[in-house]
């Protein structure tokens, strides 16, 4: 309240005549009243109105619990616990030996821890993955593979291709890979034309079931 | 301790805050030095097994005095409402913080209706209507069996006297 309160200003009473003054002056407040029923500020007011609206909060206050709300209640402690952050370098703080409290954690160590942990996080991933690099380098080879068996060829000697080398001899490397590609269509060829031409001279000699040195496909 | 203010918030501001100031911009300000400050001066509290609510509500109230200081307010209105409560001085008789709260609020409005019963029927009802039920300019005016306009001029004069009523008791009580 204003110090205009103490000023001994008699009121009318109820059934005194009001002026234009008055008149005017009771709707402006009149107005202000609906603002502050509506939950809106009312911008400026000149000092005695003011003054009469803080009556009227006082009396909302005592006839209902005046709710602040909760998100404002949040924003409220939130700020609150920024100013104290802002004056710390004032006086003792939370951070300080002597102030610790137990369970509270101030809010400075707080935010600093929790800035830390994504590094953290990731100096943790960093060295488990490099652990794992040095022990897939440093693991000791592995024995070789055993030699896969010979298979002895159950087919009679008479029944086994003769061998090919004295055919194509020995295959020379070729310059390129087209070249190696031309001599290898041309030895396989002739390997074939070779098995063919057995083929017919058993064929035709009916000579199929008589093993004989030339007789082999 | 975030938890804490939160929890506390509330009551500070409607019981003891805002029905010292009546301004609720004020006192949305005053809270938060007030949380401010009890952030700061943690270390200062002794916990004795008791509720740190009549440790913030002192805090509180005497945020409440800076603020008449520093704008030059008459201190009747603090005044009158920092006498009301009794456990004030010994919060053992009242531990809790919500009863704390709701004890003070009983107070404050009894004194609040001792100073509209000294007040004309009138502006009583004018009071009780407009303020208390929250009833609109019209409604008012039709109970009351008067224009809009009257009603306003009534309604005024009914805050006016209040304000003298109230003021002149705070005045007379002592200041603790």
């Amino acid at each position: 309240m204003t110090r205009d309160d103490d000023t001994p200003t008699p009121v009318p009473g109820p059934d005194d005549r009001a002026g234009a003054a008055e008149k005017a002056r009771a709707r402006a407040f009149g107005d202000l009243i609906d603002k502050v029923l509506a939950g809106r500020a009312p911008a400026a007011v000149p000092a005695e109105e003011r003054a009469l609206l803080e009556v009227a909060t006082v009396i909302r206050a005592a006839a209902r619990p005046v709710e602040l709300g909760a998100a404002r209640t949040r924003s409220v402690v939130e700020a609150a616990l920024a100013t104290a952050i802002e004056r710390k370098g004032g006086g003792p703080t939370l951070s300080d030996p002597a102030m610790t409290v137990p369970g509270v954690v101030p809010l400075d160590r707080a935010r600093r821890a929790r800035g830390l942990v994504p590094w953290i996080t990731a100096g943790v991933a960093t060295a488990v993955a490099a652990a794992a690099v040095a022990l897939l380098l440093a693991r000791p080879a592995s024995p070789p593979a055993p030699a896969a068996p010979v298979a002895t060829a159950p087919v009679a000697e008479h029944l086994r291709s003769r061998p090919a080398d004295p055919l194509i001899g020995v295959i020379a490397p070729a310059p390129s890979l087209e070249a190696a590609a031309g001599a290898t269509v041309v030895r396989i060829d002739t390997i074939y034309a070779d098995r063919l031409a057995g083929f017919r001279e058993r064929t035709l000699a009916g000579a199929a079931r008589s093993p004989g040195p030339g007789g082999r496909p | 301790m975030r938890p804490l203010l939160e929890r506390y918030a509330p009551p500070l501001y409607g019981t003891v805050i805002l029905p010292r100031l009546g301004d609720a911009a004020t006192a949305e300000d005053v809270l938060r030095d007030t949380l401010a400050t009890a952030v700061e001066k943690i270390g200062r509290f002794t916990w004795q097994g008791k509720s740190i609510y009549p440790w913030l509500r002192q805090i509180a109230i005497n945020k409440v005095y800076d603020v008449h200081r520093a704008s030059k307010r008459s201190r009747r209105l603090a005044d009158a409402m920092a006498q009301e409560l009794p456990s004030e001085t010994d919060p053992e008789a009242s531990p809790d913080a919500m009863m704390l709260a709701e004890e003070e609020r009983r107070l404050h409005r009894a004194r609040i209706e001792e100073a509209l019963g000294e007040l004309p029927a009138r502006y009583r009802t004018a009071i009780q209507l407009r303020l208390v039920d929250e009833l609109s300019r019209d409604e008012c005016a039709r109970r009351l069996e008067v224009t809009v306009g009257t009603f306003d001029v009534l309604l005024h004069r009914a805050v006016r006297a209040f304000r003298k009523k109230f003021g002149d008791r705070a005045g007379q009580d002592p200041t603790p």
